[in-house]
């Protein structure tokens, strides 16, 4: 259903990449890093497990998110303004991490060792989730037929619902994490029996337990039952992605459909439905809440699936120069499942593992030889794609912001796809 | 079951008897409930039916007890509108039972995987490692379950109180874990937090419960109390229990609290008396000396009886929450009531 779905998109991805051409030449008009350099552009050293990829990646250097800070308000009919999106939400960005922090610190001191964790993965690093959901909440400003006075209170006040959905987003992330941590290296556990590392897993499990609880009690606040429900079935997924993860029957593992599946439930589905919670919490319409889903689902698998590709690559466009750290823990992603179409004998290097560095090498060969890759790739630029679509499909609007927000959005969908780490 | 007049007979029944039926209901629903997609996590259910369905029938014990007793009544009969009004209402408080017996649950597992530090030192297979990281998963599994139900109840009061009730499992056992050694000495850090972590669910379900019957504030409050109290008195006579044990004589527990360098009640009861206790305390039980030494002391107080005294007033204290319900004709409501006191009654005088 993918292929033919994406064969009628190839066009608009041509179409895509003469716009990106055009958006580029703009861009270097208003900003000094334009997407494509390869530059060192990390926003924060602890990009690691993002979306639980184990690379670094690049979002924007931070200079740039002061430089573009000023804003243009000019009539946007005749210039396409190439805004960082990051920097259209920065100081609300800002402030959620500072709200997170103070949160964890203040209230269980003895959790900060856990949370400095928490700090470094979960507030600095990612800026995309909320990112992505402040931008949203924009893009859906529902506007009020006529102007009421002190109307700015009720926006005020919808903004701040839907912040708290970006925090709840990120604890939500966060804990997953931590969870996922927990035992996650059986390696570093042979051997080691300190109290410490004791400790370091209970505090882990704790740490997860504690951003839980509290994003809980803010979903209660919100007194909204479908919110409510969207991100506990968001929690619910990221466990069952985890234990698919965990306990693949080889025959699963050789699954493109199960490995979708669990890359949906473990990277997709807390952006998606937080999307649509934003929705949801801004009185759109369900159609407008589906393009909001639509939005986050396809974004979360371009970029997973990117990260598949990227763990092989690296910075590099070729083989094996990446941290191979997927099939090194023996786990099969996109690539290797599309070069198994075209070389059946790669099953039964799988079926065998990655123990052996042999086999690390015999599949990295085959993968070479394979449309792996490109196939991945092209897969991943279907879905931004989508997902740009989705945002093309929300109803119109004349309100700059909201138009601004929405470019945002669809920038963001070219950024997952080109970027090199 | 006899329908005389109660003023001459006081019945006395067995409450669990009470709600048997709903409560394999439960039972049953929960199991569903908690099938996963994905095998593995089921078998980590598994442990959940063990413990969590067999033996822990206490907590929906209690809230469907609750729900009777609190049964709202429509000043004139409506036809056609009581029974199915009433099955609704009844069949959302048995999911708020579900709801709470889902958390205690997946607190269990997560504190399984904190506390047994003992079993976890030199076994290091991969099933070890799987049962502990699909236990942190399972437990996850539940709460989210338990989050989607509480949301269907739809009313944002009884959502709050049951995620705080949440946090204060997370906050009680972070207090366990990473207490002073100043705190580990104060009946006051203590109780707090006994209260988070034994207390504060069973009484926010209490009052959940209340609210869904669109009870008044009051009455709601009254439910909590008897929640809190009841909490707080099985807690202390369980502190007492783990030195007891089925004897009336000490050390004769399973003293699993003071090897894990927990310190309860009676033993801060004991303190008060020696203060001498307070060193042997700072230097930790690793030492089977210090805990025979401990022990010693214990006996020379009157640690368990002063424990066993405390418990006594908080089950006093549920009793009174429930006397001070507004009164009621109804036979049901009465019979509800009644099994709800003689808990409180069994929780102290019970022997394991």
């Amino acid at each position: 259903m993918m292929l033919s779905r994406g064969l009628l998109r190839i066009s608009r991805i041509t179409r895509t990449s003469n716009v990106l051409g055009c958006r580029s030449l703009l861009s270097h008009r208003l900003d000094p890093f334009p997407i494509s350099d390869d530059s060192s552009n990390s926003l924060g050293d602890s990009a690691q497990k993002v979306f639980g990829c184990r690379e670094h990646y690049s979002w924007s250097n931070p200079a740039r998110l002061g430089f573009t800070h000023q804003i243009h308000h000019q009539s946007t009919s005749l210039v396409e303004e190439q805004l960082d999106p990051f920097s259209l939400v920065a100081d609300e960005l800002s402030l959620l991490a500072n709200k997170l922090r103070e949160m964890v610190v203040a209230e269980v001191p003895k959790l900060a060792s856990a949370a400095e964790y928490f700090f470094k993965i979960g507030v600095e690093g990612k800026r995309f989730r909320p990112t992505v959901l402040l931008l949203m909440a924009t893009a859906l400003n529902v506007h009020l037929p006529e102007p009421i006075p002190n109307v700015g209170p009720v926006a005020t006040e919808l903004r701040a619902r839907q912040q708290r959905i970006a925090e709840i987003t990120e604890m939500i992330h966060v804990a997953s994490l931590l969870h996922d941590d927990v035992l996650d290296d059986a390696d570093t556990r042979r051997g080691i029996k300190s109290l410490n590392f004791v400790m370091g897993n209970k505090v882990s499990v704790l740490a997860g337990d504690f951003l839980l609880s509290r994003a809980c009690v803010a979903l209660a606040s919100l007194r909204n039952t479908e919110v409510v429900s969207l991100l506990a079935t968001v929690v619910e997924h990221l466990v069952t992605g985890e234990t698919m993860q965990m306990t693949t029957t080889t025959e699963q593992r050789c699954s493109m459909e199960y490995y979708m599946q669990k890359t949906y439930y473990k990277t997709a589905s807390l952006i998606s439905n937080s999307c649509k919670a934003v929705a949801l919490l801004a009185g759109q319409t369900a159609e407008v809440a589906t393009l909001a889903f639509e939005y986050g689902r396809n974004l979360g698998l371009a970029f997973q699936l990117i990260d598949d590709v990227l763990d092989f690559t690296g910075t590099s466009a070729s083989l094996g120069k990446g941290s191979l750290s997927d099939i090194r823990h023996g786990i099969v992603t996109a690539p290797i499942l599309f070069a198994m179409e075209e070389f059946p004998q790669l099953r039964a290097i799988i079926d065998q593992g990655f123990e052996d560095p042999k086999n690390v090498n015999l599949a990295l060969e085959y993968l070479g030889k394979s449309r792996g890759i490109q196939r991945t790739r092209e897969l991943a630029a279907q879905h931004a794609n989508l997902a740009a679509e989705a945002i093309d499909s929300l109803p119109e609007t004349d309100d700059e912001d909201v138009r601004r927000s929405r470019r945002a959005l669809i920038d963001i969908t070219h950024r997952v796809i080109t970027r090199n780490k």
